[in-house]
């Protein structure tokens, strides 16, 4: 993960009142095995370490993506945000 | 006027029936009769629906019989010739002209018989719930709208489209596809039965639509909480009993496996054509499975591409399809293999040829891509595969976005630093206008690999000048669905990219009908050339991460130039933008997935397509016509001679006072003076007349129009059987359908050369405006009438034999089934046929090919299939 992504990931997680692991966590869940509990999940997949599985390609797909990728959001509230950055920069 | 029975099942909850009834008493709903079917309801509802017994129509059943069950008891209760429309009580009708428009629907073709809408779902969201829907076959799970998702209504889908299903929160259903199949299913209590329905009707060939101009909110939550899994269990029992009927059925329905070897997030356009081309091909019944070109986190924010990455297939499936750059190098897995290849440069790498080389069919958008691939020695067969816009998304008409100020604005979206050179885009505007100029540059940074690289290139170069407004989006994903809000949020559209390969963004904002910016280079020539501003190029430089590989160097002067310019032509220019024809084929991305089933059966490797069931006509129906005749042909076709003859045969055109009667035909023409000035006015109200007639109509002109013939149409109904002739109404006969009960169309034909020399004669029209005419009028009342009861009267027949042809008429109305006619003697129909009549040169009219092949096909009558 680059210095800009962990940034990024601060800024989803202050946007969305939560904490970066905890968006991690809720990642790796969606992408993981369904049946498993996300927390014994992430369990595993420090004990397997280096070993190759599906859920570590999955964690690793997870932290090469762009956050801005898979956490979406409205696209019409960042156009209502612009808008107002636009209008207070006038004023 | 035909009625429509409006059917609100109510089962306790009176306060949702309440607000429902009052919603709907509260509207104009022509000829609509309310039904309330109470499914023993234990609450309020049976005492305070006593109140609303003047105006609705009430149904008390003993106890709750189901959804199916309290639905049929009220489609029995309804008129026998009107049309249902099923209703659920937590519906709110934000819309007035809904039924209208639900109307116009079901009537645009003679084989739709089930109308849904759109749907919002409960206040105060903006998620459309019901788009129109699909069951996949091998889970069972039925989906409200092509994407799974519950999308924010961008004002997607405004058409009338065909699906497999809708919900039966809201169903218009025409009479003659009750006539056809029935009611619903009562093996369902509730669930399921809609989808059933909607698959039951497809197998008669009636097709089941989702009616665009249509939306309406369903507070969905309200029929379905506090229930103790009472309806849960509901669900699985008809899922089961689904299951029984269908699974195997859909299953079968697959020619084959496609393995779609492609990408889901970057680059943008690879992600694009996997979002919108997959699921099209899944619902052209190939089975759709989907494997990553490359290691990616799936999007899972499309449901169709998420059950595609689930699904197993075999090892080697009937079809792989690879749509990933060529870097990727990935190996096709099918029996036929087909690339799907752009590239940015003038010429690929050469390595990709040896890569290509091991496909069966390569699929390039245009020529430039072909002749980059055979230019580096790729042998492997190239067809050009023009790619379209989703039209669905993107459209003229499509609203502005609402915003606070009343700004220019230029929107960009970059998503490559080297390719979309977004620094050209910012110094060009930032030279180009003053801070005070009311103009504002919108660039969004497309989620990537370059996603902070572009955002630090472009701060910095933000910071070294304060000039007019840019405004940079990053870090913000949103659902594909979306974006169609980039281009309604903004005038114009401007790229400076380098990179020559298929950009679905230029596209779509065309197809939105925004001004659009960009170097005409690669895969966008024709697009810029025939529908864009072109930026001039300095020449062609070479890509620093792909050496050898060359593309365009836009010219900054020429971008500035050109920004400035559109500012200062906008009004113009944004005019010209949203009436260009955007309609062709090869810009819809439905037709390029037509065109792609099509590519991808050439390796024989797929099923051969099932055989579809014929698409219904109400004309096979065991009722017959109702006595309701309607006149159609061109004008100077001899209507008017027809219109006597089924006057003597005792068919009734009103009465005389009321009847035209003109200087041009003494005699009269048979037309009624209301219907005549109802049509009059009609097609003045969409901007046209008889002459040149504009078929786009706004709704209220529709609506008026249907008002002012509903009441002739009571005026006629004593005295059936009626008729009505005017030869606008072949311009109009879907509009008119909805009024009438079983009709028989009678098409009066005449050659055309002499109808246009008539039209030359009278009305100084020139031979080809008059040939044109005719054409169009022929093809709308064809058109209109299909699958209707119908009669063929050739003009000239009956002036050369009088007596044969109006007897084979009379024959042909008695065979349709039209009671309470006579038949004329001989002497009586010459003397009324006698009159007509001229002579012209024919030869002085040439027919075009499509002249000719329409007078062919009426000729031999095969124009009434």
């Amino acid at each position: 993960m680059t210095r800009d992504e962990i940034h990024a990931l601060l800024a989803l997680a202050r946007r969305l009142q939560t904490t970066p692991r905890r968006i991690l966590v809720r990642a790796a869940q969606a992408t993981g095995n369904e049946k498993i509990d996300a927390h014994e999940a992430l369990l595993q997949l420090r004990q397997i370490g280096t070993r190759h599985s599906a859920l570590a390609d999955d964690c690793c797909s997870l932290l090469l993506t762009p956050v801005a990728s898979y956490a979406k959001s409205p696209l019409g509230s960042a156009l209502d945000l612009t808008w107002q950055g636009i209008h207070q920069a006038r004023e | 006027m035909r009625g429509a029975a409006l059917i609100i099942l109510a089962w306790n909850q009176w306060e949702l029936t309440r607000r429902c009834l009052h919603g709907l008493l509260a509207q104009t709903l022509d000829e609509a009769e309310i039904i309330v079917v109470d499914n023993g309801s234990e609450d309020d509802t049976p005492t305070a629906l006593q109140a609303y017994a003047d105006r609705v129509r009430l149904v008390r059943l003993p106890e709750n019989l189901g959804f199916v069950r309290g639905m049929n008891a009220g489609i029995a209760a309804a008129r026998p010739d009107d049309d249902v429309v099923l209703l659920n009580n937590d519906l709110i009708f934000t819309q007035d002209d809904w039924l209208a428009r639900l109307r116009d629907a079901a009537y645009a073709a003679a084989d739709h018989g089930i109308v849904g809408c759109r749907m919002l779902g409960p206040e105060p969201g903006q998620r459309l719930f019901h788009l129109g829907g699909f069951i996949e076959p091998e889970s069972l799970w039925g989906q409200q709208t092509e994407s799974g998702q519950q999308e924010i209504d961008v004002g997607q889908f405004p058409g009338t489209r065909r699906v497999q299903g809708i919900a039966f929160a809201l169903a218009y259903i025409r009479r003659d596809c009750l006539d056809r199949i029935g009611g619903l299913d009562e093996i369902f209590h509730s669930y399921f039965e809609d989808t059933d329905y909607c698959l039951r009707a497809a197998d008669a060939g009636i097709a089941s639509v989702l009616a665009g101009a249509v939306t309406l909110r369903h507070d969905q939550h309200g029929s379905t909480k506090d229930d103790g899994g009472f309806r849960e269990r509901l669900w699985k029992d008809s899922r089961e009993k689904f299951a029984g009927r269908w699974q195997q059925r859909l299953i079968n329905r697959y020619r084959g496996n496609v393995l779609w070897q492609g990408l889901s997030r970057s680059p943008l356009a690879y992600a694009q054509l996997s979002h919108d081309l997959l699921w099209r091909l899944d619902a052209r019944e190939l089975r759709m499975a989907y494997s990553a070109a490359v290691p990616e986190l799936l999007d899972d924010g499309d449901f169709r591409l998420s059950l595609a990455s689930r699904r197993t297939f075999p090892a080697v499936p009937e079809v792989a399809l690879v749509c990933a750059p060529g870097q990727s190098q990935i190996p096709a897995r099918g029996r036929h293999r087909v690339g799907l290849v752009f590239s940015e440069w003038q010429q690929p790498p050469p390595t990709w040829a040896g890569y290509y080389n091991d496909f069966d069919l390569l699929l390039a958008p245009d020529t430039f891509q072909a002749e980059g691939l055979r230019a580096i020695g790729v042998r492997t067969p190239i067809e050009i595969f023009p790619l379209g816009v989703d039209r669905e998304y993107c459209y003229p008409q499509l609203a502005a976005t609402i915003r606070p100020g009343q700004e220019f604005v230029f929107m960009s979206v970059v998503e490559s630093i080297d390719r979309d050179a977004p620094e050209l885009i910012v110094e060009a505007f930032q030279r180009s206008f003053r801070i005070d100029e009311g103009v504002v540059l919108i660039i969004y940074i497309q989620p990537g690999n370059d996603e902070n690289a572009i955002r630090k290139r472009l701060e910095i170069l933000l910071a070294k000048h304060r000039g007019a407004s840019v405004r940079i989006i990053y870090g913000w994903g949103f659902p594909v669905s979306e974006r169609t809000l980039l281009f309604s949020s903004a005038d114009a559209y401007v790229s400076a990219r380098r990179g020559g390969g298929w950009d679905p963004l230029v596209r779509s904002a065309s197809a939105c009908g925004r001004i659009v910016i960009a170097p005409a280079f690669g895969s966008q020539q024709q697009l810029i050339r025939e529908h864009g501003l072109s930026v001039d190029l300095r020449g062609t430089i070479e890509d620093p991460s792909e050496p050898g590989c060359w593309w365009a160097d836009p010219d900054p002067d020429a971008l500035a130039w050109r920004i400035r310019d559109v500012f200062k032509r906008r009004d113009e220019l944004a005019s010209a933008a949203r009436s260009q024809r955007r309609d062709l084929d090869e810009n819809d991305l439905d037709r390029s997935a037509d065109r792609l089933v099509e590519m991808l059966e050439r390796g024989n490797t797929l099923r051969a397509p099932r055989v579809l069931a014929a698409p219904h006509q109400p004309r096979l129906l065991a009722r017959p016509p109702s006595g309701q005749i309607v006149v159609l042909g061109m004008h100077r076709s001899g209507t008017s001679s027809v219109g006597g003859l089924l006057k003597l045969f005792g068919a009734w055109p009103g009465a005389d006072e009321l009847l035209l009667r003109g200087a041009d035909n003494p005699r009269g023409h048979f037309e009624h003076g209301e219907i005549h000035m109802a049509c009059l006015r009609r097609l003045q109200a969409a901007g046209g007349d008889w002459k040149s007639p504009v078929l786009d109509s706004p709704a209220a002109a529709i609506d008026a129009f249907r008002r002012e013939i509903a009441a002739v149409l009571e005026t006629l109904e004593p005295k059936r059987p009626w008729f009505i002739k005017e030869p606008r109404l072949c311009l109009l006969v879907r509009e008119l359908l909805p009024l009438l009960t079983r009709p028989l169309f009678i098409h009066v034909v005449r050659d055309p050369r002499e109808v246009a020399a008539s039209l030359q004669r009278r009305d100084g029209m020139s031979a080809e405006q008059a040939l044109a005419l005719w054409e169009l009028y022929t093809n709308e009342a064809f058109g209109g009438s299909a699958g209707w009861n119908r009669i063929l009267v050739d003009y000239n027949a009956l002036i050369d034999d009088p007596v044969a042809t109006a007897n084979a008429f009379y024959d042909a109305l008695e065979s349709e089934g039209i009671q309470g006619l006579t038949r004329p003697d001989a002497a009586s129909i010459v003397e009324w046929i006698d009159a007509a009549g001229t002579t012209t040169d024919l030869d002085r009219f040439p027919l075009t090919p499509s002249q000719q092949t329409l007078l062919d096909n009426i000729g031999n009558g095969s124009i009434c299939g």
